[in-house]
């Protein structure tokens, strides 16, 4: 017993010093493409940072990140809730006789804005994510329009009030021609009840039907659901960033317009785990990734005024951009959202455009834009952060000259604190700063 | 600093155990004990750590005026004078920390008053080390030990952090002579280890998997009124206490023994009750014991108002797990069920004895009502939970596995907690008696729980097992010769090692897998 209690604490001696030599001889991982963000590293102590409970409240989470395996320890971690969370589901379905989720009413109202069914049925993956088990979809039941249609009527009102000032600041010299394209998505159905109530949409266009023209793309079945929608992200595939594409310009131009003939070109090596995969912490399932390609005038883009790339798309199509797994290729291919962008495409003959919109509009600004001199891309959620001043959509109308406004956005965008239209809009403490 | 991180588990203890195996004598080693405590409470709250110093000093000083008027023939009324002084000090700080605001709200409330709170954060561990340093003081008043004279034995005493911030409350008597003359040998310090990763398994793997359960059940002002759901959370409420307590406990003790204390057990597979009392002398028993003999026994026991007795005991346990009005309540019900125990078995004065599995369950299912009561401290919320779990609310499986997505990797943990909770050699033992089985007599004597019997880790027996001294005969393995028993014996040994190691990767993965927070939209 002895040689075996020796044994024992050597063993764990071993592994501890193991683990803290490994943690320390290898280099600080900054970034997790598994998970997506920047990793917590070591910070300095100071008294005071050990005083205020800080430094230790850093060191833990640097320790977490930075560990020998850690992000072995942390895929294993999400494997093993994953594997439990299957075999639980196998085994209560089994017990349940597996019974699908009954269908919604159907309605008779065959009006493109009335409730559709949206008959599918569920397989729980933890975490809050279900997968559609008809398409292989993941999602989350986010669908809460008590909360966010008051919120979108705040909204509104803000946008109207912003428009008005783009016209009173400019004498009504400077007159632009509003746009909304509302994606519907997965906010907008209400997986529990297998319905696509189109509420949000709805409502949209309701309150904004004096807006030049407003569209929006229903989530009216599963096929066109898992068929337009990545399996594994919220976003939507090539297939669904040409429909949107598509929408938008003949939303703004009419059928007279000539669309650029999109192809898609699949990238063969890259896998791409979308956020809900990635929220699961599973690696496993993945969707295929294909970017659409078009003929292209040469153009400029400036980040934040500044010249700049925006995401790596060329580095996609000539297989020289990084292909693993753990990489968000939607994020690293299209580009990452923003404060301001400009596509300058030098055609002066054209009008100016000013895009607000969230990441669905990333793969198809460049596209969009070819329809335009210059096109600016505002994200308001960043836009005080990386411009360092408030978005005030009026006084970019006035300043850039802007001829368009086109707001493309899905559900969760309009919801968020730190979306509105001018300084005077944004909550209290972001306005005191 | 907590004992299941990464920074507890690979840097400070390690840098403390190299440190005190160094040491070159006792006093060197209490010197890095007592540091090592102050970093380690520091390093969770660097201020009140002063909190802690006054309450050892505190009982220094008086216990020492004590034992000096005691040795000079003083009276006992000053011997009483110092003693109480000590327990005001001691309870003050108690009060002023932990009770002042509830007493605040609950005056406002009653009296409608608006007098403000005065928002003390909690200091960490005070219940805990504010009970010991009590306890030595009641001691050293109570002629049962001498007071201490060097201020650095006790104050390694009060702040030794292997029970520090959650017990067991480890009476001074225990570790009295340890604080003067220890030593570890080998054998202790692998027993320690093993009995560390042991209690670190039942925390992370175990504790936290449960608290899930009961945050995705528990919501306030969103309970479910299903019933079995409710049942579920009150299950794993329970293992949830149960394995964070007694994972913590397992720890300490391991932890306490590297360092050559003794710390008495503080969990008896409490799930194996067969009676109210009987939970509560396997649960927590460092404090049920305190309580027993520092207010129950003084105040007349079961010798005089035994009722009233257990209703004041009951009442404080309940103030001492919390400052809110469900912990109170909880110390009644507590209290009741017991008084009716009580009462029962003097109404029929063991005429009556139900089977075995009756018994167990009607304890279970009567003490499985404490622990919602103890989760919820919004009244509504605890009589609606308490309500649906007595009125039947269908949910079917479908709509549970939607409804419960996030949680459906814990229910085999579940299962696992609910297995473990078992004593399966005292299973076992109960079969061979009930059969009439012939073994060797033992003395009946408690085995600590977890103590590395080869091969079979978490075990324990209870106390009143007494096996048949007169069957006759012996069981097959007795002819077997101590060779063949001793290599069975290395190698279950060696298998529970392995078993150890596993779960020492399981729960580090675990400490690391809880740092994975995935970024929703891509910014780099």
């Amino acid at each position: 017993m002895k040689k075996l209690d020796r044994a024992f604490v050597l063993i764990f001696t071993a592994i501890i010093v193991f683990v803290v030599f490994g943690t320390h001889i290898k280099p600080e991982q900054t970034v997790s493409h598994r998970e997506n963000r920047t990793l917590s590293l070591f910070p300095r102590p100071t008294l005071r940072s050990f005083l205020e409970g800080k430094f230790q409240k850093l060191w833990e989470e640097a320790l977490k990140d930075q560990i020998v395996f850690s992000e072995e320890l942390k895929g294993g971690q999400a494997s093993m809730k994953n594997n439990a969370t299957r075999l639980m589901y196998a085994l209560l379905s089994t017990l349940d006789g597996e019974k699908k989720t009954p269908p919604g009413s159907r309605t008779a109202d065959s009006s493109r804005y009335a409730p559709h069914d949206f008959i599918a049925s569920y397989i729980p993956r933890g975490e809050g994510v279900y997968e559609i088990r008809e398409t292989g979809n993941l999602v989350v039941f986010a669908y809460d329009p008590d909360t966010s249609l008051p919120i979108y009527a705040d909204k509104i009102r803000m946008l109207r009030e912003s428009m008005a000032l783009a016209e009173s600041k400019s004498d009504g010299k400077a007159h632009a021609d509003y746009y909304l394209y509302y994606i519907e998505g997965p906010r907008d159905v209400d997986f529990k009840n297998n319905t696509a109530t189109h509420l949000l949409s709805s409502y949209l266009y309701e309150n904004c039907r004096d807006f030049a023209v407003v569209r929006d793309w229903l989530a009216s079945d599963v096929e066109t659901y898992g068929d337009l929608i990545f399996k594994t992200d919220h976003h939507f595939n090539h297939k669904g960033q040409k429909l949107h594409y598509e929408t938008v310009i003949r939303m703004m131009f009419g059928e007279s317009e000539p669309l650029l003939d999109l192809r898609p070109v699949l990238i063969e090596e890259a896998r791409f785990v979308g956020s809900r995969g990635r929220t699961i912490g599973d690696f496993g399932t993945w969707d295929d990734f294909s970017v659409n390609t078009a003929e292209l005038p040469p153009y400029d883009v400036y980040i934040n005024t500044l010249p700049g790339q925006h995401g790596l798309i060329r580095e996609y199509l000539d297989g020289t951009a990084d292909l693993r797994i753990e990489v968000n290729h939607y994020g690293a291919c299209f580009g990452a959202d923003r404060g301001l962008l400009l596509y300058d495409f030098h055609q002066t003959e054209k009008p100016n455009l000013l895009i607000v919109a969230d990441s669905n509009s990333n793969p198809i600004n460049h596209f969009i834009a070819s329809h335009f001199n210059r096109t600016y891309v505002v994200d308001m959620r960043h836009f005080k952060d990386e411009m360092g001043k408030h978005f005030s959509m009026s006084d970019l109308i006035v300043e850039y000259g802007i001829d368009k406004v086109l707001f493309i956005y899905g559900g969760g965008f309009m919801t968020r604190d730190n979306t509105y239209f001018e300084p005077s809009q944004a909550p209290a403490e972001q306005s005191a700063e | 600093m907590v004992f299941s991180s990464i920074s507890f588990i690979f840097y400070f203890l390690p840098l403390v155990l190299a440190a005190y195996f160094i040491a070159p004598n006792l006093t060197v080693k209490n010197i890095v004990l007592l540091t090592a405590s102050l970093l380690f409470y520091a390093w969770g709250e660097p201020i009140y750590i002063s909190l802690m110093l006054i309450s050892a000093l505190n009982d220094y000083v008086f216990s020492n005026l004590i034992q000096r008027n005691r040795d000079r023939g003083g009276s006992r009324a000053l011997d009483r004078c110092y003693f109480v002084l000590s327990i005001i000090v001691n309870l003050s700080l108690l009060g002023i920390f932990k009770y002042a605001d509830f007493a605040i709200s609950t005056v406002n409330s009653v009296f409608g008053w608006n007098i403000d709170l005065l928002k003390l954060p909690l200091p960490i561990g005070i219940s805990f080390y504010t009970f010991q340093t009590m306890s030595y003081s009641i001691d050293v008043y109570m002629r049962k030990t001498e007071a201490q004279k060097s201020f650095l034995k006790l104050a390694t005493y009060v702040t030794l952090f292997p029970q520090l911030i959650a017990g067991p409350i480890v009476r001074y008597k225990t570790v009295e002579h340890e604080l003067s003359e220890r030593h570890s040998t080998l054998s202790d310090v692998a027993y320690g280890l093993r009995r560390f990763v042991l209690g670190l398994a039942k925390k992370v793997l175990l504790a936290d998997t449960m608290g899930h359960i009961v945050d995705a059940v528990y919501t306030s002002g969103n309970l479910p009124n299903h019933t079995l759901v409710l049942w579920l959370a009150a299950f794993a409420f329970a293992f949830q206490v149960y394995y964070d307590f007694s994972g913590y406990s397992d720890m300490a003790i391991g932890l306490g023994r590297i360092f050559g204390f003794h710390f008495l057990e503080n969990f008896n597979y409490p799930f194996m009750a067969q009676s109210q009392s009987d939970f509560w002398r396997r649960w927590h028993m460092s404090l049920g014991t305190w309580f027993r003999d520092y207010v129950y026994i003084p105040l007349g026991g079961n010798r005089k108002n035994t009722f009233f007795n257990l209703a004041v005991v009951w009442i404080l346990t309940g103030i001492w797990h919390g400052a809110n009005w469900n912990f109170i309540l909880w110390g009644i019900y507590c209290g009741t069920l017991l008084a009716i125990e009580k009462f029962l078995i003097k109404l029929f004065k063991n005429r009556i004895r139900l089977p075995y599995f009756l018994r167990r369950m009607i304890t279970m299912f009567t003490l499985m009502f404490l622990f919602p009561i103890f989760a919820l401290q919004n009244f509504d919320d605890m009589l609606f939970a308490l309500t649906n779990m007595l009125r039947y609310h269908h949910i079917g499986f479908s709509e549970f596995y939607l409804e419960y997505n996030s949680i459906l990797f814990t229910l085999p943990f579940f299962v696992i907690a609910a297995l473990t909770a078992v004593s399966w050699r005292e299973v076992r033992e109960r079969r061979k008696l009930r059969k009439g089985a012939s073994v060797r007599k033992v003395v009946a004597v408690p085995i600590p729980e977890g103590h590395s019997l080869p091969g079979i880790p978490n075990a324990g027996i209870t106390v009143d097992l007494v096996r048949n001294p007169d069957a006759a005969g012996t069981t097959g393995k007795f002819h077997h010769s101590k060779k063949t028993d001793l290599t069975r014996s290395l190698v279950k040994s060696a298998l529970y090692d392995v078993w150890l190691y596993f779960l020492f990767f399981l729960s580090i993965q675990s400490i690391v897998g809880s740092g994975f927070h995935p970024f929703f939209y891509f910014r780099f």
